[in-house]
């Protein structure tokens, strides 16, 4: 038995006139990956946006339905949109640290903003994060200088360890490796199935064979219908759903 | 063979550009070379570092000038980089609808007011209270430049990136703080070259100066005094009858076109450095 740590409750997104998401029902399991599939178009950053309440800064967009963090709606008039956003970490599609900031910074930027000014404190997250996603062997000697230096995967992970510097408890990433080189996106890979012992993630992607590889469940979207949600073993050998087997064997997308 | 009419029309086009381009390069290259060759004379040590010498005497400089622009240009920019700064960063952050296309076009209203309407301003509000004085013509510049100031703020800032404003806002970070800590701290170069912009624009302003800060021969000795400027000393030098001051002139002329071009590439020179993204 899994618990659950996000569940979507009839969301509907609609962006001025357009509805973007329709109706989507899911319950994204706790300390595991899920992955949201489905074509360009799909509403799959959408979806995301609307897990962290990301989408209240662009203009024109308006939610409705429920999404329930540890059974409580992020979308309550009482909930701070702040505390959510530190509680769910994001990742972009285009790695984007700060460029003029540090490379130590840019790790603890969420914290000193927020009020955290404790030098052994941010020193530590700093170590502990760096390590985590495996750049500290790789940057400790340069700290101080430019984010904007680093390789397009290294700025990737920086950016993981961004997020994960608020320790938040959801981590959600929009097609983390689409910008980067092979190499660099199997070590992003990598790093994520290794921090859902700790963390709740859901990744976007486009990419079918990554959704294979790293999640242990998946989610097709499809025209802002959430088509077919299940264990990811389910949904690539025996899907319920013609659409979705179209686009497992890649014959839409 | 014979050539084409369409060749021909390709060769007179070309034809017209050059000539066009002629007409506009000729006045500027004379302009230039004119202030070059007979600036080149007197811009010596005795120029930059010594008050104006007696009437009949060869020799003398504009020291008192040069401090009584930096003392302008200063007092301009303390009053135009928070105004223009926080204008800016409103209209580029904050200001939706109506009233930011009000506000857009009361900049540009101000940006065409002719210059000397800033120096009358400045009269009436400043110099009728404490006289003629630094103050007042650094008032009249600093209203110049808000506009300057104000646009390119506000266009340094609209060039950040949504990623980056996403990112920020993505670690739980409040609106203005995310404005201030890193949309302000990713634009910082071109916020800072637009105020150096705005600098080298109001350094040669002289129509707000004649009725501001009067001329005179002195140094001033507090923003209060009287003081005069290198853009006004070349004005009244040339309009002069002497030979000598004719020369000064000319040299401070140069001296402040020196000014200008440097603030110029050193901006260029500057963002080029800071382009690491």
């Amino acid at each position: 038995m899994v618990n659950i740590k996000v569940q979507v409750e009839g969301l509907s997104v609609w962006y001025r006139d357009k509805q973007i998401l329709r109706d989507i029902c899911i319950l994204i399991p706790e300390k595991k990956i899920t992955a949201v599939m489905g074509p360009s178009g799909c509403g799959k950053t959408t979806f995301l946006k609307s897990l962290n309440r990301l989408i209240e800064i662009h203009e024109g967009f308006k939610v409705y339905g429920k999404v329930l963090l540890d059974g409580k709606n992020i979308y309550d008039p009482d909930v701070d949109p702040m505390d959510i956003r530190a509680r769910i970490g994001m990742v972009f599609q285009k790695p984007n640290p700060f460029p003029h900031l540090s490379i130590y910074d840019n790790v603890v930027v969420g914290l000193k903003l927020r009020g955290i000014t404790d030098k052994k404190y941010l020193d530590r997250i700093v170590r502990e994060t760096l390590e985590k996603v495996g750049l500290w062997d790789e940057v400790k000697d340069r700290l101080r200088s430019s984010a904007a230096k680093l390789s397009g995967g290294q700025q990737q992970r920086l950016c993981i360890a961004r997020a994960l510097a608020l320790n938040p408890e959801v981590l959600l990433l929009d097609e983390p490796t689409s910008a980067l080189d092979p190499l660099a996106a199997a070590k992003i890979e990598n790093l994520l199935v290794d921090l859902k012992k700790e963390y709740t993630i859901i990744i976007v992607t486009h990419n079918i064979q990554q959704a294979a590889r790293i999640s242990d469940y998946a989610a097709f979207l499809y025209m802002g219908r959430l088509i077919e949600f299940g264990e990811t073993k389910d949904i690539f050998t025996n899907p319920k759903n013609e659409l979705t087997e179209k686009y497992v064997e890649g014959k839409i997308g | 063979m014979r050539p084409s009419l369409r060749s021909l029309t390709d060769k007179f086009y070309t034809a017209f550009a050059i000539f066009a381009f002629l007409i506009l390069i000729i006045p500027l290259l004379h302009i230039i070379l004119s202030i070059i060759i007979n600036g080149i004379k007197r811009l010596d040590l005795e120029l930059i570092t010594s008050p104006p010498k007696s009437l009949l005497g060869s020799g003398g400089g504009i020291l008192h000038a040069i401090v009584g622009t930096a003392m302008v240009v200063f007092i301009a920019m303390l009053i135009s980089l928070p105004l223009g700064f926080f204008v800016g960063l409103y209209l580029a952050e904050f200001a939706k609808g109506k009233f930011a296309h009000f506000l857009r076009t009361l900049i540009s209203v101000l940006a065409g007011i002719p210059s000397i309407i800033a120096g009358v301003f400045a009269y009436t509000v400043i110099v009728v209270v404490y006289g003629f004085s630094a103050l007042a013509g650094g008032f009249a510049l600093g209203i110049i430049a808000i506009p300057y100031v104000a646009r390119s703020t506000e266009e340094a800032l609209g060039s950040v990136p949504m990623e980056i404003k996403e990112a920020g806002f993505s670690l739980g970070i409040e609106r203005w703080k995310v404005v201030l800590f890193i949309d302000v701290g990713y634009a910082k170069s071109r916020i800072i070259a637009g105020f150096l912009l705005a600098l080298a624009r109001v350094i040669g302003e002289t129509a707000p100066l004649l009725i501001t800060i009067l001329g005179g021969i002195n140094i001033p000795s507090n923003i209060f005094s009287p003081a005069n400027a290198i853009p006004l000393v070349i004005y009244q030098y040339a309009l002069s009858p002497f030979r000598i001051w004719h020369n000064i002139a000319w040299s401070a002329a140069l001296l402040l076109m020196i000014i200008v071009l440097v603030i110029n590439l050193g901006v260029r020179y500057y963002l080029k450095i800071k382009a690491i993204y």
